[in-house]
């Protein structure tokens, strides 16, 4: 009895099999697809315990254990650039949520739909432009026969032209104000989204109960995107670590380096053009895995002060 | 009558402020036009502000009459129209099985997904080592096989076919079509919308690669526009085999002097015409999907 009641079962399932056998020719080239291109790269994370050596490849390269991990901490380049990521993407993260906010808050106030909508479709043109483009339009504003510099001497403020991109003081500042200028439009549209969707009739109510536009604004429009807000806010610190590689190759020179080499250009830097594969996948891993501990941080410090969180 | 009057003052204020941010985001691509419409030597001279003082199109002829340049423009396009169709359709194929809640790979493959979206990837190193362990390292494949599926195209088009009405899949399938045939004769006609929409964003995506270029291939002939245009503006040696390139052209008897840079502003107008072009139509569709999207996916 048991043996037909399975070998029923078997055929049950055979025939499942032969019904769909379309969507199983269908998905058979997506799961090659994953399994080489998702999930190939992390067997290549196994290079960060050996001393790689591309000949010899993973299963003949020699290992080392921990060896590069060690060589990471104890090395001062490394904290350099640690530093000047998270200090890039930490300015990235805190000007990229509160200026769209400030913008989608602003436009929100004009009551003039044409004029509204014009700003808008202009504000997110930067976004769809590589970054190749800005970086081309930033070189050649700041430039000493730039439109910066001739501006700023028409105006008397300064007597002599700046070379803006060669002073490495200021490439943290200029690099934050690129990236606003590129994502405030487009980051805002979120926000427009969640201010239209707010009840009108909490604004009636208030207008009635006497508020202005300030306290409307402060009591209902904030509190009501807020949550949404923090669930963004949670997802961008996974890219502390992550201050992108575009603005720091394009825009940093080797005059700016002390400031501009971020860990993705360094990984870059050390791992292709010098050959350094194992150092390097080891950064790259160190930068992963720290990724993750900061959102599941960030994510328990959200959830035990507010009721906000991802989980 | 006077908080009347401050709320007005606010609003001019408000719309200058907003006025003066768009100016800064449209400006510099006004002046970029206007510097790569210029000549080259009048141009050192500074003050190009909104248009050209000496118009000339020279710039514009040193890109047709530069072999690696044109090389670089078919590249773009070739990337960009492959590309963007290979991405097209496998992601819509794969967000088409996904539909199947009976289907029996469902969990399994549901799961893989997930993985593939939080885990997947692995750094620059790693998929230089992979790249170079199945071959497509220095290769144009590299340009388009990694992309063919993007995992978060398939949520988005997954979520518009599930919204599609079920009567019209079920009578086909009992008039005898399978899965195959219904995705090709049904479904992916009826979906124009989300393609039209997947497709704009990922031809812009493969129009504006230049990092795979960087990372994956040793330039040569797969050198695309945007990777040029990075070479000249990053590497002197670039920039010093241009100048040669324009010294050959002069000799050949074009009479004006053209530098790099106004080459340069030149080829920055070509690589963001185009998306200007489809700009209204990215509009278009963006102000419905992006609402519904942010709702669905993040709130």
């Amino acid at each position: 009895m048991q043996s037909t009641a399975a070998a029923n079962r078997k055929s049950k399932l055979s025939y499942k099999f032969y019904k769909q056998r379309y969507l199983l020719i269908m998905s058979v080239p997506f799961l090659v697809w994953i399994f080489i291109f998702c999930f190939g790269p992390i067997s290549g994370w196994l290079m960060a315990f050996q001393d790689f050596n591309p000949n010899k490849g993973i299963f003949g390269s020699p290992w080392v254990g921990l060896k590069h991990f060690i060589a990471l901490f104890s090395s001062k380049q490394i904290l350099l650039v640690m530093r000047n990521t998270v200090v890039i993407s930490v300015l990235g993260i805190l000007t990229g949520n509160i200026c769209p906010l400030v913008f989608a808050l602003s436009l929100n106030e004009v009551k003039n739909a044409p004029f509204k909508r014009t700003i808008q479709t202009i504000s997110y043109l930067p976004h769809f432009v590589s970054f190749v483009v800005v970086a081309n339009i930033f070189l050649t504003v700041f430039s000493v026969d730039g439109v910066f510099n001739t501006v700023m001497i028409n105006l008397g403020l300064i007597s002599n032209p700046t070379q803006v991109w060669a002073d490495k003081n200021s490439f943290w500042g200029m690099i934050t104000f690129v990236n606003v200028w590129k994502e405030i439009g487009w980051n805002s549209i979120i926000y427009l989204a969640a201010i239209a969707s707010i009840d009108m009739e909490q604004y009636e109510a208030a207008t009635i109960d006497g508020c202005g536009r300030f306290s409307r604004m402060w009591y209902i429009t904030i509190p009501s995107i807020l949550p949404m807000a923090m669930i963004l806010w949670i997802l961008s610190m996974g890219d502390i670590f992550n201050a992108g590689f575009d603005a720091s190759y394009l825009l940093g020179n080797p005059v700016t380096r002390e400031t501009s080499e971020v860990i993705d250009t360094y990984v870059f830097r050390i791992g292709i053009e010098n050959g350094m594969f194992s150092f390097s996948t080891a950064v790259t891993l160190f930068k992963i895995f720290a990724g993750f501990i900061m959102v599941f941080i960030t994510n328990s410090i959200a959830k035990k002060h507010t009721e906000h969180s991802l989980w | 009558m006077k908080k009347i009057r401050k709320w007005e003052a606010f609003d001019i204020i408000n719309a200058c402020v907003l006025v003066a941010i768009a100016f800064t985001m449209a400006y510099p691509f006004i002046n970029i036009l206007a510097i790569s419409l210029n000549d080259a030597m009048d141009t050192q001279r500074g003050g190009i502000y909104f248009l050209p003082r000496k118009f000339t199109l020279e710039s514009y002829a040193v890109i047709l009459k530069t072999p690696s340049l044109v090389n670089a423009t078919f590249v773009t396009l070739q990337r960009t129209i492959i590309g963007t169709a290979l991405t097209v359709f496998c992601s819509s194929m794969f967000a088409y099985v996904f539909t199947f809640k009976n289907y029996i790979l469902y969990r399994p493959m549901k799961w893989i997904f997930f993985a593939a979206m939080f885990f997947g990837g692995g750094g620059i190193i790693p998929t230089y080592m992979l790249y170079k362990n199945i071959g497509i390292l220095d290769n144009f494949a590299v340009y388009v096989v990694p992309s063919i599926i993007n995992l978060f195209f398939v949520l988005v088009i997954r979520t518009y076919f599930m919204q599609l009405p079920s009567g019209l899949t079920e009578s086909a399938m009992l008039d005898g079509a399978n899965e195959l045939v219904i995705f090709f004769k049904i479904v992916f006609p009826l979906s124009a919308p989300i393609i039209a929409y997947i497709t704009l964003n990922a031809a812009v995506y493969q129009w504006n690669s230049w990092q795979d270029t960087l990372f994956y291939t040793n330039g040569g002939s797969l050198k695309s526009l945007q990777y040029v245009m990075m070479e000249v503006m990053l590497k002197s040696e670039a920039t010093k085999m241009l100048s040669r390139e324009m010294m050959r052209l002069r000799q050949m008897g074009i009479r004006n002097m053209v530098d790099p840079k106004s080459v340069r502003m030149a080829i920055t107008v070509l690589v963001t015409a185009p998306i200007l072009c489809i700009y209204p139509f990215l509009q278009k569709y963006y102000q419905g999907y992006n609402d519904r999207l942010n709702e669905r996916l993040i709130l």
